[in-house]
């Protein structure tokens, strides 16, 4: 039986600010950090944490952007976007059969951190 | 397979902690042609999606030491190009999900997701701020860091 998922703002504040400063920092969204804090420390199942994680990732990357395009000068950036352009599209060419789908054990969380569903 | 990449990651690892060492930036290994670095920016996009899939990381420590080593980017023009090549994945993400009713939980909304973001919020806000001071060869230590750190955990999972 899985233990009940723990519902604590505080907490989540708490693990959410060190993780966002990566992306601040470096540019990471930090996913692969926060999933086992969703499902170890606060219980989630595996699909729920992956999409949870996602969604808070979402966050991180918007206001990192926001904040980074503001602090940093933009010309660099700039500079690379058909760079940046060409790997969307090629992240964008992936094959299904590449896709892989959710464990609900999450015995392994480093699978399927984005595609799966 | 999975060896082949753990490798090749911790390699990318020590490479960046190497060069932040170092006194001057690396160029990138691509010719300028804006064709070829077109082409190559598609490949490892692609390359980049399989693996991290397979490995289930998120992408951003595999694209930046990317643009660093082939496309001879700044390491915080990177971290920002990185940011932007991540968020049509993560948005076609949190779309696909809510399609999939992963978010009809209110309170997993209100207290989880809700105070999380504002602590990412904050962090990325607060060293945001700060990002343009910070030496550059710090940022690539921690990358280099975290890469082998990410690559070592993978290997014990």
């Amino acid at each position: 039986m899985q233990p009940p998922v723990r519902h604590s703002p505080k907490l989540a504040a708490v693990y959410g600010a060190p993780i966002g400063l990566l992306g601040g920092l470096i540019g990471l969204g930090g996913a692969e950090f926060r999933l086992p804090v969703l499902a170890g420390v606060f219980g989630y199942r595996a699909r729920r944490a992956v999409a949870l994680n996602l969604a808070i990732s979402l966050i991180t990357v918007v206001s990192a952007l926001l904040i980074r395009a503001g602090t940093l000068s933009v010309a660099p950036v700039v500079a690379l976007l058909p760079v940046v352009i060409a790997m969307i599209a090629g992240r964008s060419l992936q094959p299904t059969w590449a896709r892989r789908s959710c464990t609900e054990s999450l015995s392994s969380y480093w699978s399927g951190l984005f595609s799966c569903c | 397979l999975e060896r082949i990449i753990l490798v090749l990651l911790v390699v990318v690892g020590t490479g960046l902690i190497v060069e932040a060492f170092l006194p001057q930036e690396v160029p990138g290994l691509l010719p300028d042609a804006l064709a070829a670095r077109v082409l190559a920016a598609l490949l490892f996009g692609l390359g980049i999606g399989l693996v991290s899939n397979l490995l289930g990381v998120a992408g951003g420590e595999l694209i930046i030491p990317t643009l660093l080593f082939a496309f001879g980017a700044d390491v915080k023009a990177a971290g920002t190009a990185s940011l932007l090549i991540s968020l049509p994945t993560v948005g076609v993400g949190v779309v696909r999900h809510a399609r999939l009713k992963a978010f009809d939980e209110r309170l997993d909304l209100t207290q989880t997701v809700a105070p999380m973001g504002v602590g990412s919020v904050i962090g990325a806000v607060a060293v945001g701020l700060l990002v343009g001071l910070v030496p550059a060869a710090a940022l690539k230590l921690v990358l280099g860091v975290i890469l082998i750190v990410s690559a070592v955990r993978i290997f014990q999972g």
